[in-house]
């Protein structure tokens, strides 16, 4: 363990570069972490089954079964991708009403269990029907890279960042500026009072359900490319994914992004070497010592919040 | 004579109330006597699912009597496989099994107890955050360190003798983590109706309350972790000499540790018989349905996590013992009818006519 | 000290009790500590507490003789529950400080509080509901016990002796609550006043010799009110005990209370007897000229 970190700059420049694109990976899931946050202020853990579901199903459905010992399908990669999304959204849907419906006057803690059920049901589910799968090199639905500075930088990565960018910025007007978005926070605020106002709580729970497993599901697609993909692989994803949805305080979406490229590129820097060898180890005790200091930062925060809304 | 009736009396409770003496002793021939008949394999599965109810039981005093939800049980165990096994070894510290188990469980105590201190001021969901950290650190350190998980060129020395018996075997194995399940579930019975029992539950179910009542809720958290540390590393201990060289890390991941919560939860936290159920159950399923189709255990945790807490909190085992418990106490209620003992201690507050019906025992039943 | 001594220093003689009620009182009896039968049990000098910009309570104090009942009452928000979280420990105030039976415990911790003997209960029912009424009042004798993780499990010695004690303890206050046939029912089963009166008697069971009472009344109805504060007022007058509560039910209150304070918008509009009380324009003025209310 280097512990006497050293810092050279020149390699600095391709980490940060190489940092934003791994950012843009789990930023999505980040976003959709936050979006479930700030309607029932729990943690979708759920999120990393969706983000297996929809990492497998690209890799299922794209895949050439010329080449695969599993009966792929082999379609084109962009309508692929689509499909993926619509399956993510539904079976999302399908989640969402069940917590906001029958559920939704269990305590936090049970509900978000039920989610890491789903999540565990997810990758099981996975592991039953492709079991055995180790895949790597899968084709993202962009092909080629293109060199900026001395930083070779893929398509893929570039398309991701492009995702990640697009879907904050959607995801932040609509909270800002739509009825839609008023909605999820009155319901945050006080969901029975948003109910005796009006506003149809599980509707709207089971929609932001719906767009949280979208874009988990893209998410996950989005990842298997500079990924290995096997059974449990998109749990780790999902660690790294709360990681910049809790450096970003859990609240903000741009914040989240900002936290997922903090994080990427902190990340890339110790492991490219920025402030000399770290072996894999130090580098996931820096991650749950940032995990842990934004915990206890917002957890200060929200206990303020809460007290003085009383 | 006299004193030993005393000291059943003494213990009476910690036996489930109901069960005739014969029961018992079915129960014990049943779970003795399957391994004689039973193929080592699945003798050898009975003992990874007893070892499996024991780190599954430390979950249950975590999260169904201290109400803290723990993402990192499975690495606790797999930390403690780990260190016994490399102290165990001939190419490590080679000593004995129960020192080498004893670092073990040490080691996951301590760690479980460091993890606790954080913890201690936040509310749940961030709980299961850090212990997630916990875990994946656990995950891609120790776990991708060769010299303790050391893959398949290290080699355990063998499984322990105590006082002369060894227990090679598949067969004699399996009686060391099945009595250290039996000491454990009576221990626990023991200590949950106990003085320091009764305070943990209180702080998992009300922590304002447990305040009131002179209960210090950080100190009975960490000791919640504590129980959960050493119930995981003996999990641990016992799991190393069940395999011949280190297991793979992929037994020990996060994904394992929701499928070593799934086991309390589909069992339900009233009882720690259902967790020893819902682990056999969990172990052998899969291995009995192999000719048919090959399925994940995870896809069993899975369905058990979720239609447990679809049941509501106390699990699905909640609901069965809510039924039975729910009968013996509609006879109480209703032997409670109003009549000799009321309380009317009315003094100065001239409502003492209105006094005249039951406080306590006549209404209410749901 | 005999119950009988207990009534006469607090004037009052009334015999709400059968006669197994009056042996369990006197086993109770026995197993509190000493009370205090003199003198300030509990004093709040300048207390305030703001939570971001509101003031829930600015510059309260309150002095509570022993073996007394004392009524705190005002409107909804005056600051009753906060105020009573700052004695207890449960909220630590921005200003002033709180000395019970002589120490300062201002920033004492409420598990520290309730060992020299501050008891409390809570607005909404705070038991647990799937333990048995015996069990729940055993919590409340935490503190009664003694022994650690090992002597207790295995139910050796002083720690044996000690819950056994503390069990007839708990059945004594469950005939004074007049639950001795459902001690062995889980408390979730029992009715919303039934699950008062648990956690009135698990405040009992620890050693207390201050009880603070947040709306012991809140959510049941009037019959049962009425019996639940004749209930505590008999238990306060036959052991003793100094008295804090808080009441929706002012004419009540002002019954059973020998001192009572108003509380609105967080300052204390007035101190004094329930007579002065009962006359005050401003006490009125805070009901909103509800005077029937007193």
């Amino acid at each position: 363990m280097t512990l006497a970190l050293q810092f050279h700059s020149d390699i600095l420049a391709p980490a940060v570069i190489n940092g934003l694109a791994t950012a843009s990976l789990y930023g999505v899931l980040a976003l959709s972490l936050v979006l479930v946050y700030r309607i029932n202020r729990s943690v979708a853990f759920v999120q990393g089954g969706m983000a297996t579901v929809g990492g497998f199903l690209y890799w299922y459905l794209t895949k050439d079964p010329a080449v695969s010992q599993f009966a792929t399908k082999g379609l084109p990669k962009v309508p692929a991708l689509g499909l993926v999304v619509i399956v993510g959204a539904v079976l999302g849907a399908l989640y969402g009403s069940v917590v906001s419906n029958r559920m939704a006057s269990y305590p936090r803690v049970t509900v978000t269990t039920f989610g890491l059920g789903a999540a565990l049901f997810v990758v099981g589910l996975t592991g039953t029907i492709w079991q055995g799968v180790f895949e790597t090199g899968i084709p993202g639905p962009f092909t080629g890279r293109v060199r900026i500075g001395s930083q070779q930088v893929s398509y893929h990565q570039m398309f991701s960042l492009g995702v990640l960018l697009v879907v904050c910025a959607a995801l932040t007007v609509v909270m800002k500026a739509t009825r839609g978005g008023i909605y999820v926070r009155a319901i945050a605020d006080d969901s029975e009072a948003a109910e005796i106002v009006g506003i149809r709580v599980s509707a709207v729970g089971t929609a932001v359900w719906a767009i949280a497993g979208g874009l988990g599901a893209l998410a996950g697609a989005l990842i298997v490319p500079l990924a290995v993909l096997y059974e449990t692989a998109l749990i780790f994803v999902l660690m790294r994914a709360l990681a910049a949805a809790v450096l970003g305080g859990f609240e903000s979406f741009a914040l989240a992004v900002a936290g997922a490229a903090v994080f990427g590129i902190v990340e890339s820097s110790v492991g490219g070497g920025v402030f000399g060898t770290v072996n894999a180890g130090v580098r996931e005790i820096i991650l749950v010592v940032a995990l842990l200091a934004g915990v206890v930062v917002i957890n200060r925060k929200r206990l303020v919040a809460a007290v003085g809304g009383e | 004579m006299a004193r030993i009736r005393q000291g059943a009396r003494r213990y009476a409770d910690v036996l489930p109330r109901g069960l005739p003496p014969w029961a018992y002793l079915v129960g014990a021939v049943v779970a003795v006597g399957w391994v004689r008949v039973a193929s080592t394999t699945w003798v050898f599965l009975g003992a990874a699912a007893c070892i499996l109810a024991i780190a599954c039981m430390g979950l249950t005093i975590l999260v169904g009597w201290g109400g803290e939800v723990s993402l990192a049980q499975a690495s606790l165990v797999g930390t403690s496989v780990y260190i016994t096994g490399y102290a165990l070894r001939a190419d490590g510290l080679h000593w004995p099994f129960i020192p080498a188990a004893a670092l073990g469980v040490v080691t996951v105590v301590v760690l479980s107890a460091l993890i606790s201190v954080p913890t201690a001021r936040l509310s749940g969901m961030y709980v299961m955050v850090l212990t997630l950290g916990l875990q994946v650190t656990l995950e891609r350190t120790l776990f991708t360190n060769a010299r303790f998980a050391g893959g398949v060129e290290s080699v355990y020395t063998g499984r322990p003798r105590f006082f002369g018996v060894g227990l090679d075997s598949d067969r004699a194995y399996y009686f060391l983590p099945f009595l250290v399940l039996v000491a454990v579930m009576v221990g626990l019975r023991l200590f949950r109706h106990s003085r320091h029992g009764r305070a943990l539950f209180m702080v998992g179910r009300d922590r304002r309350a447990a305040a009131a009542m002179g209960i210090s809720p950080l100190r009975y958290k960490l000791l919640a972790f504590m129980i959960a540390g050493v119930l995981a590393g003996v999990a641990g201990a016992l799991t190393t000499p069940l395999y011949r060289s280190p297991p793979t890390s992929l037994a020990f991941i996060s994904v394992q540790s929701l499928f070593y919560l799934a086991v309390p939860v589909t069992a339900g936290f009233g009882s720690l018989a259902g967790v020893v159920v819902v682990a056999f159950v969990f172990t052998m399923t899969p291995h009995a349905l192999e000719s048919v189709m090959r399925i994940s255990p995870l896809l069993l945790g899975g369905a058990g996590l979720m239609l447990g807490t679809y049941a509501g909190p106390g699990g699905f085992g909640g609901v069965v013992l809510d039924r039975v418990r729910a009968r013996r106490e509609a006879g109480l209620l209703a032997a409670g009818e109003p009549g000799a003992a009321v309380a009317a201690p009315a003094g100065e507050l001239d409502v003492r006519d209105e006094m005249t019906t039951s406080v306590g025992g006549g209404g209410g039943a749901r | 000290m005999t119950i009988a001594t207990n009534r006469m220093l607090a004037g009052n003689d009334a015999l709400g009790w059968n006669e197994g009620q009056l042996a369990a009182l006197e086993v109770l009896e026995r197993a509190l500590p000493e009370q205090v039968h003199t003198g300030v049990v509990l004093e709040g000098t300048g207390l305030s507490r703001a939570f971001g910009g509101l003031r829930a309570l600015s510059d309260v104090s309150i002095t509570m003789e022993a073996a007394r009942t004392t009524g705190l009452i005002g409107p909804n928000g005056a600051g009753k529950s906060t105020f009573f979280d700052v004695l207890t420990g449960f909220t630590v105030p921005d200003t002033g400080t709180v000395t019970a039976f002589g120490h300062d415990v201002t920033r004492w911790a409420p598990w520290k509080r309730a060992g020299i003997g501050m008891a409390r209960t809570f607005q909404a029912n705070h038991i647990a509901t799937e333990l048995t009424v015996e069990e729940n009042l055993l919590i409340g004798g935490h503190l009664r016990l003694s022994g650690g993780l090992g002597r207790t499990a295995l139910r050796l010695g002083r720690a044996y002796r000690d819950e056994t004690a503390a069990r007839a303890t708990a059945a004594a206050v469950a005939r004074l609550l007049d639950m001795e046939r459902v001690l062995d029912v889980r408390a979730g089963v029992l009715d919303f006043g039934a699950q008062r009166r648990i956690e009135i008697g698990r405040a009992l069971l620890g050693p207390a010799r201050l009880l603070l009472l947040d709306e012991p009344t809140a959510g049941v109805d009037a019959v049962e009110a009425a019996r639940l504060l004749g209930l505590i007022k008999q238990l306060q007058v036959d052991l003793g005990l100094a008295v804090l509560i808080i009441e929706h039910h002012v004419r009540s209150v002002l019954r059973m209370c020998d001192a009572i304070y108003v509380l609105e918008r967080g300052q204390l509009i007035f101190s004094g007897s329930p007579d002065e009380v009962r006359q005050n324009e401003r006490v009125r003025a805070a009901y909103l000229g509800d005077t029937s209310a007193l």
